[in-house]
């Protein structure tokens, strides 16, 4: 019974944890612009994270070793380095962008300027990873992410025509009046919002947190095949929120209190109440995650010690990287640099560094070496190809289709 | 995201026009999400701080836009008239949503039927504008 309760409170858990800042504008932006015919790609973007996200998750609780720990010592320094400083970077700029996105969802609550947030927002972020237990700061921002549950409701009560919503989600097309460059570039942003690298360096080196072994394999596998794709689903609801309210008087999305808006003009003051606490659950989860993938990347390279579960005098370096990391997302927001526009970048360039993260896992995973009798399967192996070619495809053609549409003008 | 779009010189009368038609849409989205934050506000009571945030996002929005376009030289005098036009349109919905922000911040909304009235001209206003300079 006890199994039952943790299996089923870990994929509630990652429901709520899908969401992060990146989900909640490309989403929304994607669904105000483009309605339905971009649907596809969070259903590609959700196959894609399961698949390298369950690998990993079957790496780190068989090694006891975190991707990036085994990924150095598979693919040699070198390899890992570049990985290491490209992954490092964007799960830097998301940093900014979650630690932004916890402050603009409390403007939302207050109407205090989200600069004169920002660093209690960072200081907060940094009590939380310093002082609650792992597993508890996991739940805790998990399960109130599931708040934004309420989009699927406020779409329900909306009663948009589901036989037009299937057509358009089942027959992509470029709408009247988008360029074919413009539709890529947004196609990109999204698989990139759903497939962003931290997402498996946090889960991987949860997974050590938490001295995953053998009999943990169905939590983490229940996790990413039940949780992850009902993540996924809260990103749908998001994109048909502003496809039916915003999208047919052309409105654009450029801020968080836009992205609110089907929610607040359809449930009124308790949907807006519950929408506002689930972006920032969203967001403070993912900031959580970001502070400590930022030091889980460079301590494992470094094979310095690390973990919250590690005492603080032993892990100092990673501790130290980790407020670092905090602290200069913070100063990096207080330059008044526009959030959604770093959360736009952010996740644009986490499709440029997909192939370094995900080359390297499915190499480990197939590594009988370090995996014995749970190397992947011919069908995992056949998927995670294909996948890898589509991620290759979208980190190149990111860049330029960035310049070429001044970043989807 | 929007706003920015609008940067750059134009060298033709076509690309001005270009340019004032896709700053009238920015402006226009802009009074869209006020009037959808409006009438949610009246229908339901709607906190302020989250109203007054939107309301001066979106006039932050406008206002952003409206003065990317009057920083761009018209090519020519039949330019001019073009400028004149769509700034006429541009800056009232940008002094709307100005004394929406004003009053919203000071708890004083009160009746927003005609407020909601005037947003929905300026918008039919700003939707033809961008029709006609499109051609």
């Amino acid at each position: 019974m006890r199994k039952y309760v943790e299996v089923t409170l870990g994929v509630l858990t990652a429901i709520g944890g899908f969401v992060d800042i990146g989900d909640l504008v490309a989403n929304a932006a994607v669904g105000a612009r483009f309605r339905w015919s971009l649907a596809w790609v969070v259903v590609v973007g959700v196959v894609g994270i399961v698949l390298f996200a369950e690998m990993s998750g079957r790496v780190a609780t068989l090694t006891k070793r975190a991707t990036f720990d085994v990924v150095r010592e598979r693919l040699g320094p070198r390899f890992a380095l570049g990985n290491l400083i490209a992954s490092f970077f964007v799960t830097f700029l998301t940093l900014v962008a979650e630690i932004a996105g916890i402050a603009l969802a409390l403007q939302l609550a207050s109407s205090v300027n989200y600069l004169l947030l920002l660093p209690t927002c960072g200081a907060l972020v940094w009590v939380v990873i310093w002082r609650v237990q792992f597993e508890r700061m996991e739940r805790i921002f998990g399960l109130l992410g599931l708040a934004l549950i309420v989009f699927a409701v406020a779409v329900w009560r909306l009663g948009p025509d589901w036989g037009d919503v299937i057509h358009q989600a089942s027959h992509p097309a470029v709408p009247h009046g988008e360029g074919r460059p413009t539709y890529w570039y947004y196609a990109i942003a999204l698989f990139g919002a759903a497939m962003t690298p931290y997402e498996v360096f946090f889960f991987s080196s949860g997974a050590v947190e938490e001295k995953w072994d053998r009999a943990d394999l169905v939590t983490s596998r229940a996790n990413v095949l039940v949780g992850f794709p009902l993540g996924g689903f809260l990103s749908l609801a998001i994109m048909s929120g502003t496809a039916i309210v915003l999208a047919p008087r052309g409105i654009g999305v450029d801020h968080l209190s836009q992205v609110a808006l089907p929610v607040a003009a359809t449930l009124g003051r308790l949907g807006l109440v519950v929408v506002i606490i689930g972006f920032f659950a969203a967001t403070f989860g993912a900031a959580l995650e970001t502070g400590l993938s930022a030091g889980y990347t460079v301590a494992q390279y470094f094979g310095w010690p690390w973990g919250k579960g590690t005492k603080p005098v032993e892990a100092a370096r990673f501790h130290g990287v980790v407020l670092l990391s905090i602290l200069l997302a913070v100063a990096v927001g207080l330059t008044t640099v526009d959030p959604i526009k770093v959360t736009e970048y952010s996740i644009v360039f986490s499709a440029v560094a997909l192939p370094l993260t995900y080359f390297p896992i499915l190499v480990v995973a197939n590594d009988p070496e370090f995996m014995g009798d749970q190397v992947n399967s011919r069908l995992t192996n056949a998927l995670g190809s294909v996948f890898l070619v589509v991620i290759v495809v979208a980190a190149v053609a990111a860049i330029p289709l960035m310049l070429a549409t001044k970043a989807g003008m | 995201m929007a706003v920015t779009s609008c940067v750059g010189p134009a060298r033709t009368d076509d690309a001005y026009r270009g340019k004032a038609a896709n700053t009238a849409d920015h402006v226009r989205s802009s009074v869209e999400t006020a009037i959808i934050g409006l009438q949610a506000a009246d229908r339901h009571g709607l906190q302020s701080a989250y109203v007054s945030t939107l309301l001066a996002e979106a006039e932050d929005d406008a206002a952003a836009a409206d003065g990317t376009f009057a920083s761009i030289q018209p090519p020519s005098g039949r330019s001019d008239d073009v400028r004149r036009e769509a700034r006429s349109v541009i800056g009232e919905a940008v002094d709307e949503l100005a004394q929406l922000r004003i009053t919203s911040r000071r708890g004083d909304l009160g009746h927003l039927e005609p407020s909601v009235r005037r947003l929905q001209h300026l918008a039919s206003a700003l939707d033809r504008l961008a029709s006609t300079l499109r051609g």
